[in-house]
């Protein structure tokens, strides 16, 4: 199962999702789409409607689970959770994109003395 | 609308409800907010479908992907696929064909609508054994008035009919010079109706057709015979057929597909009961003791020649059963007051009627080959095990190999149940294309055996049409050997890959699981081998002793040819000038010795009276040990005389010298014994002798019913080379004759033994090719092994050890796998081979000398399959292997 490039993660949205349930437990989309707009500041411009297909492609993969509950205004919404896999997955993915950084931080760094 | 498309509605929703809340509580008017949420979430309608495909086409992208997965590793890995694919064909195709056989011979209904409301009936005798004729003690046959009781007891809870064996009629048709036959049977007016079926073209026989006050002359004709003898035309309706001289009128065809109750010898032509006496018909019929040569058998009740069954809805059956079994006993009771003797009378009277499923109609090769067609497939099965065994090893082998790329794929978070379902598509992948080849294998080589079932010149039986059903079973075969072999191997690639993602240098312990697994599985697999081999042997034994087994007359340079007089108009009172011709133009033949007529031939007899001409023991070889043969002087005027076999003298003499006594029936013993013939196996080869009583030809008692059937001729030259001649000769003295074979005998004793060597061959294929795999299987495990011990190996080296102590660690680990492979597989034999014990002759099933056979065998075999990774072990460098590390 070799990710293409129309998965998720490498638009990083999954990935956001994945981090913004670990961080603050089990959500309602409406709420997974503010927080991402939230952190991200004006940078994101989110079509809160992309977020769906996004559940449900991490549901499918295992990667999150879904129940109906009550939101905190009493309606009656899906409520998304990070499962083990989903955290597994995480961790692979925050540790991968460390690695990948630190490569190219260290690449600058490595840069700049042989300018100096 | 899906449940799960309104599940989303809702979701959205709330989605906007909550959005507009906050917008409105930041101030905004709800008309605004409402705006802004939409605005924010960016196409409801959009979002819905893109959410609908993406769930719709989520299950055939992962199968694509999977597909996809799959071919790339099996291109990359050419020889496995080629082993797998090619091991599974074999595999699938030695079941597909076993099936098809089995399908074909025991399994397969009649071809008509609801075969299972079918039953038939016959009386069974009080403890169902043979009777003092030798019958089965079940007797088939009814009178027509007890069909008429039957019917009238069953009322409309059912129908029943009755229908005669299949006979030759002699068939005349403008321009031909040779005598012509067709199969025909005699129907009662129910039978159609009764069998559900409706006719191809004009109609079929009904009860109008077969009332008893009047004879209707007409013909319903088989599917296969109308487009034989009539190319499939439409005039063929209103035809005239001229059977045995009398003119009936064609008016239908039977359904393509149907070819009467026997399965296996096709009917062509039916015709109503009530033409009995017209046509002359008059065989398998049993009477006691009365024969009825001019008047119609309608209206005898001590004839019995129907045989009857019905279609009983399961709603009511038990009731109907209860009624008809009533009927049949008041039947018995009007019928026995006309016997005179009351042994006889007894023995009637205790007769019950049975009543038993008839689905699947008649079928004497269903009798002869049954057993041995369930035995088969149990082997065969076996086969197939041993076969996913061999893959399952392949790919555990493989598995170890992969464990760090499926470790890497689970740390970044692929599901187990999606890595299990990407190996069994693999293993279905492969499942299906060796199943798709097995089936091809399969349909030539049951086409094949049907051959050997099917041991005669004539066309092959419509039931040996291999159809969907052997498609099907290859098909649900290949799945479940897909999940058979690949389900193990999967779990445990992806438990080994878990283990591999937490430390990657763990892939010792892997390959050890990996090993254990293997270990396990090629022992099982000699295990199964070891069995298979063991009924092989016991089975091939049972033939040889066949064929070595003395029949008790001499079978070489004799030619034997059947005929029927009966079919051919011959008139009963002619009976000894037609004996006196056949031998006549037989023997004075260049390169024949001498030629008997008889009642019965030779691995054909099915009395226990036997008429023959005076040179039969010269003739046959069956030396007569007291008193003396035959000889012209034994004639219709001559005192009557027998000759009794020793089974017989021993049976009803008790050691008391026969010859010279009389035997005959209750009050006139006039009949002298003047001499006792050798014990022959005259039945079959596969029964003891049996008492027999030999009269003289001449001797014959004037009567439809006892005519002969038999010619036998010793010859001093090749016999195949005389076929051709005797059968010209009697053509050129009987040209009215209908001969059905002539043949020399040990043609005839091995069509009595085909279904021995049939089934002795198949074994012995099936015990080779597990073997084969099994070995396989056994090198693979070892050579493993040998690649995973490189270094252990080449340290050892290092420290001085020898290459003799390197390969005794190979094979001593070989012996280990072969005797507990073997020790297990003889436990499997003894406990399964009692299933074989009918089939055995000669040798017991838990016979030592088959056990010693078989430990040979493997201990031979097994010593090769190791010796090549044994001797790979000693070749390996120490500095090589010691480097690797």
């Amino acid at each position: 199962m070799v990710p293409d490039k129309s998965d998720v993660l490498y638009g990083s949205l999954g990935l956001m999702v994945l981090k913004t349930l670990e961080a603050l437990g089990p959500l309602h989309g409406y709420r997974i789409a503010r927080r991402i707009e939230q952190i991200s500041g004006d940078q994101l411009s989110l079509n809160q409607g992309t977020l769906y297909p996004a559940l449900l492609k991490l549901d499918q993969q295992g990667l999150i689970a879904a129940k109906w509950g009550e939101s905190e205004t009493g309606r009656r919404v899906k409520i998304y959770s990070l499962t083990r896999a989903g955290k597994k997955r995480l961790h692979a993915e925050h540790q991968q994109w460390q690695r990948a950084t630190s490569i190219v931080e260290r690449f600058f760094t490595i840069a700049d003395e042989d300018a100096s | 609308m899906s449940r799960r498309d309104r599940e989303l509605d809702d979701e959205i929703e709330s989605h906007l409800d909550e959005a507009i809340d906050e917008y409105v509580a930041r101030g905004m008017s709800r008309e605004d907010a409402r705006y802004r949420a939409l605005r924010d979430f960016g196409g409801v309608t959009q979002t819905a479908q893109v959410y609908r495909e993406s769930r719709r086409l989520a299950w055939l992208e992962d199968l694509i992907q999977d597909l996809r997965y799959t071919t790339r590793r099996l291109i990359k890995t050419p020889g496995f696929t080629f082993i797998a694919i090619a091991t599974l064909a074999l595999g699938i195709g030695a079941n597909t064909a076993i099936f098809s056989l089995l399908d074909a011979v025991v399994l397969k209904p009649l071809a008509v609508p609801a075969a299972d409301e079918l039953v038939m009936f016959y009386e069974s005798a009080p403890d169902r054994k043979a009777d003092a004729a030798g019958g089965t003690g079940q007797f088939l046959r009814f009178s027509y008035p007890r069909f008429e009781r039957l019917e009238k007891a069953l009322g409309d809870r059912g129908s029943i009919a009755g229908v005669t064996r299949g006979t030759r009629f002699k068939l005349h048709l403008p321009g031909d010079t040779e005598p012509r036959y067709v199969l025909a049977q005699l129907v009662t007016g129910r039978y159609f109706e009764t069998l559900g079926l409706l006719p191809q073209r004009g109609r079929l026989i009904d009860a109008n057709d077969a009332r008893v006050d009047r004879e209707t002359a007409v013909a319903v004709i088989s599917d296969r015979y109308w487009k034989r003898m009539f190319n499939g035309s439409d005039d063929v309706i209103g035809k005239t057929l001229t059977l045995n001289t009398v003119p009936v009128t064609i008016i239908g065809v039977a359904p393509p597909g149907f070819v009467g109750l026997w399965s296996d010898s096709e009917n062509e032509v039916w015709v109503p009961v009530t033409l009995q006496l017209a046509l002359n018909y008059g065989n398998n019929t049993s009477s006691y003791g009365v024969t009825y040569d001019d008047k119609t058998f309608l209206s005898q009740d001590l004839l019995s020649w129907l045989n009857l069954f019905a279609r009983v809805p399961r709603a009511g059956r038990a009731e109907a059963v209860a009624a008809l079994a009533a009927a049949n006993h008041a039947g018995l009771v009007d019928m026995t007051n006309a016997i005179a003797d009351p042994k006889e009378r007894d023995s009637q009277l205790a007769h019950t009627l049975v009543v038993e499923p008839f689905s699947r109609g008649f079928s004497s090769l269903r009798n002869r080959f049954s057993d041995a067609l369930f035995a088969l497939t149990g082997m065969v099965a076996l086969v197939l095990l041993v076969t996913c065994a061999n893959i399952a090893n392949l790919l555990l082998a493989r598995a170890a190999g992969n464990a760090r790329d499926l470790g890497i794929r689970i740390s970044l978070g692929a599901s187990t149940g999606r890595l299990v379902r990407q190996g069994l598509t693999e293993s279905l992948t492969l499942a299906l294309l060796g199943g798709g080849l097995g089936l091809a294998l399969g349909e030539w080589g049951s086409a094949y055996l049907a051959r050997q079932v099917f041991d005669s010149s004539a066309p092959l039986p419509q039931i040996f049409q291999p159809d969907r059903r052997v498609i099907v079973f290859a098909f649900l075969m290949s799945i479940v050997t897909a999940i058979t072999f690949g389900l193990a191997p999967a779990l445990r690639a992806v438990r080994a890959g878990r283990t591999a993602g937490l430390n990657t240098n763990q892939r010792q312990s892997v390959g050890q699981a990996s090993m254990k697994g293997m270990r396990s599985l090629v022992v099982g697999q000699l295990a199964l081998a070891v069995a298979v081999m063991f009924a092989a042997v016991l089975l091939g034994r049972t033939l040889l002793n066949f064929v070595r087994s003395d029949p008790g007359f001499t079978t070489a340079q004799l030619v034997t040819v059947s005929y029927s007089v009966s079919d051919s108009g011959y008139p009963a009172d002619q009976m000894t000038q037609f004996a006196k011709r056949m031998v006549d133009a037989v023997s004075s033949l260049p390169g024949v010795t001498s030629a008997a007529v008889s009642r019965c031939g030779l691995v054909a007899v099915t009395f226990f009276q036997n008429w023959v001409t005076p040179d039969y023991f010269k003739t046959t070889g069956i030396p007569v040990l007291g008193g003396r043969a035959f000889t012209d002087r034994d004639s219709k005027t001559s005192p009557p005389v027998a000759i009794i076999n020793e089974t017989a003298a021993r049976s009803y003499f008790n050691g008391r010298n026969p010859i010279g006594l009389h035997i005959g029936g209750e009050k006139d013993l006039t009949t002298e014994i003047v001499g006792v013939a050798r014990d022959a196996r005259t039945q079959t080869l596969h029964d003891a002798p049996v008492p027999m009583v030999y009269f003289p030809a001449d001797q014959l008692p004037k009567s439809r019913y006892t005519v002969f059937t038999n010619l036998d001729a010793r010859v001093s030259g090749d016999p195949a080379a005389m076929v051709p001649v005797i059968r010209e000769a009697i053509r050129r003295s009987e040209p009215n004759l209908l001969v059905t074979d002539v043949n020399r005998m040990s043609r005839r004793i091995e069509r009595d033994l085909n279904r021995e060597r049939l089934v002795a061959s198949l074994a012995f294929s099936f015990g080779a090719l597990t073997l084969l795999l099994a070995s396989l299987g056994l090198y693979g495990v070892l050579s493993y092994g040998v690649a995973r011990r490189t270094q252990e190996i080449g340290v050892r080296m290092a420290l001085g050890a020898k290459r003799r102590e390197v390969m005794a660690i190979v094979l001593g680990q070989s012996a280990r796998l072969t005797i507990a492979g073997i020790a297990l597989g003889l436990i499997g034999a003894a406990v399964s081979v009692r299933y074989l014990s009918g089939m055995l002759f000669g040798v017991e099933p838990l016979d030592p000398t088959t056990f010693m056979v078989v430990v040979a065998t493997f201990a031979i075999v097994t010593m090769l399959a190791a010796y090549v990774p044994a001797r790979r072990a000693t070749t390996v460098d120490p500095v090589v292997a010691l480097r690797s590390e």
